[in-house]
């Protein structure tokens, strides 16, 4: 993790110091990595394990981990996410690639956090997979959770946002409202050299 | 952890094994004098195995131990006969153990220097600042309290047991249970996807350095205090055994999986290996070759384990990333 250079976080309003991960999950923000593999789950453990590791102080008690409050979160989120396993002590290295992202989708779920972060989150998932991540993102977003999913595919980007900020360089290029992008706009704040007000005169 | 129990089977079914060969070939092997010389005698094995097992969960490996061994034991020697009270003594060298295992630890998580480097470092260091402080003597003369601690011959096999087998079940306990143990798997599965999971993991392994420093140093007072004299060139080679029956008993060494079932498993079979080659004729100079080609078997099968997709994620790691629009 990078420290911030400038700007601040602000989540409901109040302003938030971030320099760790633990502190962002304190803070109510939750991040699920783009690389499965290397930063999301843990492929040796169980589903139950991978569910409860953000939120352990959650599941147990001046450290001691209550197996059977785990084991029902787990299944809670199996449940809801429609992971398709035989059960929740699986290790995850057994299930798909969608599956596994549904328990990494999982585990911050249950840090119920204020603002979800999710970079890439159907990347290398199968087309039924990726229908469900999309709808239960669209859930959690009604149900009130701030979502910012980072993606780079066009398509899910105009189906899934609200607002799009499209990053150009290490920085954001512009912010176009859902009414007012198309493919045409981001493609050309991602690539820079033409900002919005240009393109606009060009299509006239 | 997950994997079921295969290879504390098999191990077991290797120790049962060679009990049927012993049986029937070697039947003194088990009598009572011998069992009782071999549990002593591997007793400090299991207790540093145990902090080994929790380094090595954690991805870390410690090689000092050996080392440690020694001066906590030479240090407990000199404490009590320098006047302080045996029990005290025996604590300091602990509390000695544990500083020298926070070195390691501290250097490994907060600085990240790879733990193979800072633990060699360490191992050699204080191989030879022992031997340069004692000049290559032992420490004779112990007060009467010392040996035995203070007990009975006869009933300090039976503490030094109960203490190895107590830390044995409390570590297996406190990695099946506690969120600790969670945090040492999890660590030593994939570090980053740990942290980013909010877990404190440079306090995690300097943690588990601690601990294995602490425990070296309880081995190294529970072995001293059955002969009468200390040599300061204890524990020599120590680390390897204890690695090696970590290894065998199934823990990865990568991290990240195994346990302490298998680490005791571990350490009864190679400690129970070498007397019986003894007992049935063969030369001594097998052993060494022997156990060398359990440990060869044990981690080429934990390696195909691998292959197969089974445990490891860093495996995987190599894909590029994509770009953003």
């Amino acid at each position: 993790m990078r420290p911030a250079d400038s700007g601040e976080i602000l989540v409901e309003g109040q302003p938030v110091r971030i320099a760790s991960p633990s502190q962002a999950i304190e803070a109510g923000i939750g991040y699920v990595p783009e690389d499965r593999r290397r930063h999301g789950v843990v492929p040796e453990m169980p589903i139950t394990a991978n569910t409860s590791l953000a939120s352990l102080k959650a599941v147990s008690r001046w450290g001691w981990i209550d197996r059977t409050a785990e084991c029902s979160l787990a299944e809670q989120y199996v449940t809801q996410l429609c992971v398709k396993t035989p059960s929740v002590h699986v290790a995850t290295a057994m299930l798909s690639g969608g599956n596994q992202q549904k328990v990494a989708l999982a585990r911050w779920l249950a840090t119920a956090p204020k603002v979800l972060i999710l970079d890439e989150p159907t990347q290398g998932v199968d087309v039924g997979a990726k229908a469900e991540i999309h709808r239960l993102i669209a859930e959690l977003a009604e149900r009130g959770m701030a979502i910012i999913m980072i993606s780079s595919e066009l398509p899910e980007i105009l189906g899934m946002s609200g607002r799009i900020a499209v990053m150009h360089a290490g920085a954001i290029g512009g912010i176009l409202p859902r009414s007012e992008a198309t493919q045409q706009k981001i493609l050309g704040l991602a690539l820079g050299h033409t900002p919005v007000s240009e393109l606009a005169r060009i299509e006239e | 952890m997950i994997q079921g129990r295969n290879r504390e089977l098999s191990v077991a079914g290797a120790i049962v094994a060679l009990c049927l060969v012993l049986a029937v070939q070697a039947p003194r092997y088990f009598s009572r004098e011998n069992l009782a010389e071999m549990v002593l005698a591997n007793i400090p094995v299991l207790i540093i195995a145990v902090g080994t097992t929790l380094v090595i969960l954690s991805g870390h490996i410690d090689i000092s131990v050996g080392s440690m061994f020694a001066v906590c034991a030479v240090a407990a020697g000199v404490f009590a006969k320098a006047g302080m009270p045996v029990p005290l003594a025996g604590l300091a060298a602990c509390a000695g153990g544990a500083v020298l295992g926070a070195l390691n630890g501290g250097l490994a998580a907060y600085l990240r220097v790879p733990s193979i480097v800072v633990t060699l470092a360490a191992m050699v260091a204080l191989r030879d600042g022992l031997r340069w402080t004692t000049g290559g003597a032992w420490v004779a003369d112990l007060p009467a309290g010392f040996q035995w601690l203070g007990f009975s011959q006869s009933s300090y096999p039976a503490l030094a047991v109960l203490v190895a087998g107590g830390l044995a079940l409390a570590a297996a306990w406190g990695l099946a249970n506690l969120a600790a143990g969670r945090a040492i798997y999890a660590v030593g599965s994939n570090q980053e996807a740990a942290w980013l999971a909010g877990i404190d993991t440079r306090l995690t392994i300097l943690s588990v350095f601690t601990l294995s420093g602490a425990l070296t140093g309880l081995a190294a007072v529970l072995n001293s205090a059955r002969f009468s004299q200390i040599p300061s060139n204890a524990g020599l080679g120590l680390e390897m055994k204890v690695i090696a029956a970590v290894v065998v008993g199934g823990t990865a060494i990568t991290g990240g999986t195994g346990g302490l079932l298998g680490t005791v498993l571990g350490v009864v079979l190679l400690g129970a290996i070498g007397p019986a080659l003894t007992f049935l004729g063969v030369n001594a100079y097998w052993e060494k070759a022997i156990q060398g080609g359990i440990i060869l078997v044990a981690v080429v099968s934990s390696a195909s384990r691998v292959r197969l997709g089974l445990s490891g994620s860093r495996k995987h790691a190599s894909r590029p990333a994509p770009s953003r629009a």
